[in-house]
């Protein structure tokens, strides 16, 4: 019996300490796991504020709110509240920059700091990736057209200027929405290039109605090209800041003319910072601008008249409040390029309403705003540029010129484009 | 000097009923020490085999997941497989059901990353948050709008005499970063 039991309780005594082993390994694993899995959101976390660091400083200074200078890189490092876990992250000097992180959590089974690492690559992206953008419904219809050109590629425009036999199937009309007629196509309206909706969105096509590349639009075979629209559009529209350094001058609503050359202008603006209270251009009235300028408008905007941007001229006019009509030959840009004239509408601007058969070359960026295309001449080119609107209407024989350049110019977000572990 | 001999009265032997019962008792304690041995092993060798699927599983899940994370696109998809592209090279995740394995496909060179695997499921998301959840619209198996990948498997080892042993249940949810 004594040998009996020994051997029994060597037996169980065995078992126990196999059990305890592998109960401890076990444990040990999992510990070791999640943590490492915990450094990776932490390191992401830091990657975050690096992001919202660069677009709050923009293109000035970034060692500033707790950012140091380390070596030609700026740097910061955080314990975060529980102390059991820290980051560290660098934003390159590189353009665009490059940012490192490193995330780090206490693992008290290993008794040590895990570590994971990423490396983030940016690209500035514009606010106008798209040639018509909405968050909410897009509507068109009588004969609008939609296409693209690259008013910076020679094989897809003439002297930076669109032409039609160059056209593209880049004209991409894409909205938020997600219910369905989130685009809705009427009567004879035709976009060359790709369509997106949220994902319970759907396009409502009638039977006269393309959508896809310039061979399916212009064949016989009508509707949505196959591959040509997709359920997944989940882009941020930011509000509009007004920029406010610099030095800033008050234009008068209603000053003395300016007489140059021959020609009365109601404004010259040759550079530099504007404030006017409201911009309204009656017909016959002109305002010229001849150098890179910024007006700000606080209520209001009425144009039947022109404003005329001189070769070498930018513009870029916000608007605080109130709406915007823009017709007849409203605008005459002869620089040719798009993004060369931008007119930006802060949340309180609820209409902009874009009329007559001018040559519109600009871009329009409005997320609070129902933006509407009527009118639109016998020339075949009414808009050269991009729209982002709450809304979007558009009708008659509006053709819409997306310019492609705008994806590389203008305003931009900063993106991740390529992520990896390092 | 005298010497009194032992009388082989004092040596008497196990009677017929002691040994029986000796005999019994033995064989009791036998048992049981024998019971408890194999009991203790079927025990041991199923909790090896629970820690050793749990070590294989969590690791693969981590690679896995380490790997999609920085896929730039996927390329192709079905249930049991599927394909993204990694720092500009094809990586292929291939399920086996009937060798119950899972296989990792890269620059022509297949390993066995998962064994025992009795289910494994791929599934596409698109990048669109359903309102007040915590989920993504699914992507209905189009590869160009996926921007999460679902993976879940289940791996189940055959015990000592039954017919399922250990198991381990997988699932993660994995956003394709450079997307």
């Amino acid at each position: 019996m004594l040998v009996a039991t020994l051997v029994l309780v060597a037996v169980v005594s065995t078992v126990l300490v196999g059990v305890m082993a592998h109960v401890s390994q076990e444990h040990k694993m999992l510990a070791r796991t999640a943590t490492w899995n915990s450094a990776l959101p932490v390191a992401e976390a830091a990657l975050e504020e690096a992001m919202s660091h660069m677009w709050w400083v923009q293109l000035g200074n970034r060692a500033v709110n707790g950012w140091t200078v380390s070596g030609t890189n700026v740097a910061r490092a955080r314990y975060l509240t529980n102390s059991n876990s820290r980051y560290s992250v660098a934003i390159s000097s590189a353009i665009p920059p490059i940012i490192y992180s490193t995330g780090a959590v206490w693992c008290a089974s290993a008794n040590k700091f895990v570590e994971r690492r990423i490396q983030a690559r940016t690209r500035g992206e514009s606010y106008f990736m798209k040639g018509i953008q909405a968050k909410q419904k897009i509507t068109m219809s009588g004969q609008i057209s939609v296409d693209s050109f690259h008013s910076d590629d020679p094989l897809y425009s003439t002297n930076g200027l669109y032409t039609a036999s160059k056209k593209k199937a880049g004209g991409d009309v894409g909205t938020n929405l997600s219910t369905p007629d989130a685009i809705d196509m009427g009567g004879q309206a035709k976009i060359y290039g790709k369509v997106a909706t949220g994902p319970l969105g759907t396009v409502k096509v009638g039977g006269q109605n393309d959508i896809g590349s310039i061979a399916h639009v212009d064949g016989a075979a009508t509707g949505i090209q196959a591959g040509w629209y997709t359920k997944d559009m989940n882009v941020s529209h930011p509000n509009v800041v007004v920029p406010t350094n610099g030095v800033w001058f008050n234009l008068l609503s209603s000053p003395v003319p300016q007489l140059i050359g021959g020609v009365s202008y109601k404004w010259v603006l040759t550079g530099g910072n504007y404030n006017l209270p409201t911009l309204s251009l009656s017909a016959g009235d002109k305002m010229l601008v001849t150098g890179t300028a910024i007006l700000v408008v606080n209520l209001d905007m009425s144009v039947s008249g022109t404003i005329i941007l001189n070769p070498g001229a930018n513009l870029q006019i916000y608007l605080k409040s109130g709406s915007i009509s823009l017709s007849g030959n409203g605008l005459r840009n002869d620089t040719g390029r798009a993004y060369n004239f931008g007119l930006w509408c802060l949340p309180a601007v609820s209409q902009v309403n874009i009329s007559g058969d001018g040559h519109i070359v600009g871009t329009v960026y409005a997320p609070s705003a129902v933006v509407s295309l009527s009118g639109g001449g016998s020339g075949g080119i009414d808009f050269v540029g991009a729209i982002v609107g709450n809304s979007v209407n558009g009708s008659g024989s509006y053709t819409f010129h997306y310019d492609e350049a705008l994806k590389d110019r203008g305003m931009r977000n900063l993106v991740v484009v390529n992520w990896k572990e390092i | 000097m005298f010497i009194k001999p032992r009388t082989k009265k004092t040596r008497s032997a196990y009677t017929l009923i002691e040994l029986m019962i000796g005999s019994t008792l033995g064989a009791i304690a036998l048992a049981l020490v024998l019971g408890a041995t194999f009991y203790t092993g079927r025990t041991m060798a199923s909790l090896t085999d629970s820690v050793n699927l749990a070590i294989q599983s969590r690791s693969m899940i981590d690679r896995m997941s380490q790997k999609i994370r920085q896929a730039e696109d996927v390329t192709a998809f079905q249930p049991h497989e599927i394909t993204v592209v990694v720092g500009g090279t094809n990586l292929t995740y291939r399920y086996q059901s009937n060798t119950k394995r899972l296989l990792e496909i890269e620059n022509s060179s297949t390993n066995t990353v998962l064994e025992n695997c009795t289910q494994l499921r791929f599934e596409l998301y698109r990048r669109n948050p359903i309102t007040n959840s915590f989920d993504q619209f699914p992507a209905d198996n189009t590869v160009s709008e996926a921007k999460l990948v679902r993976v879940s498997w289940t791996c189940e080892t055959q015990g000592i005499g039954q017919s399922t042993g250990a198991s381990e249940l997988v699932s993660s949810k994995i956003v394709l970063r450079s997307k």
